[in-house]
């Protein structure tokens, strides 16, 4: 028994031990020797990704990591690095927006991908808005996050109108599958009624014909 | 007195065929280079790139750390030169924070193997040299439904990098 503990518990640190790296919550910042390589990788997962959607999710979450960044160096008063953050952060959300749409036009379904943004989206919006009331931000950099605020609130109401759109089309199919459905049940009906009702004509007419074959049957025996 | 001058002469003959030979394999290794084509080469940071089939440098930048990139189809490589003392537990500690949504595949010593969490997920592969004077990072990236036809143009490039 005790060897079925022991061998559970290390099965069990054995599959929590495939670490993913998003547990780390440490961010790295454009001080790091180590971040020109990382946003290097950022661009090549980007250009070996194929799908609109996909790539709107990555810039997406390109997007969270600047706004990260960006408040870790704010932390550390190092205005440039900020400046060139919200620089970048914006162009993520132009390609998010580029994506979408790119998306949408080839008619894919994206609305999954769409309403994810848009939450995300609400999120650093919340988060771009707690950054502009800090007393300790510097003017310039204010400037930036209050053009970041905006770009992000013209996303979100482009993705909003999509949302609304899609959801509109949705109800709309939804209507006419609804009419379809109807039409077909009513013309199964009919075609019943019409078939019952040669059924019971055909079956009226042979016992016609019986009783008058047994009438003229009866005729015959009384010659 | 007799012996101690033949022991003598054998060990300066033995010296001789010694030198000679090392110098026959340095020449050999020279002319290995000269007759290989280059496709990169970095004489400061210390490394060179053979040419590999099908594989084209793309762009360096010099920010914070040296990186040159380089592309093969849906393969994708870039050379890192760090030259802090950064150990390479370190260098694999901040590679894994600047990546997230990951399924990390193999983590050894010099090296980290991971695969992105999405639909499309992207392998990545780093292996860390330790040079004398710097360290080179290198790494490949390649969608994980095209691993399979890549593996060799990997094993090439890995090949065909060298650190001097």
């Amino acid at each position: 028994m005790k060897k079925l503990i022991v061998t559970s518990m290390v099965g069990v640190l054995l599959i929590s031990g495939t670490v993913y790296a998003d547990e780390q919550q440490e961010v790295l910042t454009p001080e790091s020797e180590l971040y020109e390589t990382i946003r290097l990788i950022e661009n090549n997962e980007y250009e070996l990704t194929e799908a609109y959607e996909e790539k709107a999710l990555l810039q997406d979450e390109y997007a969270d990591r600047r706004l990260e960044e960006m408040e870790e160096v704010l932390k550390e008063e190092d205005q440039e690095a900020a400046e060139r953050l919200i620089e970048d952060y914006n162009e993520h959300i132009e390609e998010i927006n580029k994506n979408l749409e790119l998306g949408r036009g080839l008619g894919n379904d994206i609305t999954n991908v769409e309403s994810l943004v848009a939450q995300n989206s609400l999120k650093r919006s919340e988060n771009l808005s707690t950054l502009l009331e800090r007393e300790d931000i510097p003017e310039e950099a204010k400037e930036g996050i209050s053009k970041a605020i905006e770009n992000q609130n013209q996303v979100s109401e482009r993705l909003a109108e999509a949302l609304e759109k899609a959801s509109q089309a949705r109800e709309q199919a939804e209507e006419r599958a609804n009419e379809a459905r109807e039409q077909a049940e009513e013309r199964n009906t009919q075609a019943r009624e019409q078939a019952e009702e040669r059924a019971v004509e055909a079956r009226e007419q042979a016992e016609e014909r019986a009783n008058q074959g047994r009438g003229r049957a009866k005729e015959r025996e009384e010659r | 007195m007799v012996k101690n001058k033949v022991f003598l002469l054998t060990l300066i003959l033995i010296l001789l065929i010694a030198s000679g030979c090392s110098k026959k394999h340095v020449d050999t290794e020279n002319q290995n280079i000269q007759e290989k084509a280059v496709l990169y080469e970095n004489i400061d940071l210390g490394f060179r790139v053979f040419e590999s089939s099908q594989w084209n440098v793309g762009e360096e930048s010099t920010n914070g750390s040296f990186n040159v990139t380089f592309e093969n189809n849906k393969l994708k490589a870039i050379v890192t030169i760090l030259t802090s003392e950064k150990s390479v537990d370190e260098i694999k500690n901040d590679l894994k924070t600047g990546t997230r949504k990951a399924n990390i595949i193999q983590d050894t010593k010099d090296s980290l193997i991971f695969e992105s969490e999405r639909k499309e997920s992207i392998r990545t592969e780093i292996y860390i040299k330790d040079n004398r004077a710097n360290k080179g990072i290198i790494t490949f990236m390649t969608p994980v439904k095209d691993y399979e036809n890549n593996k060799d143009a990997i094993d090439e490039f890995r090949r065909n990098l060298q650190f001097f």
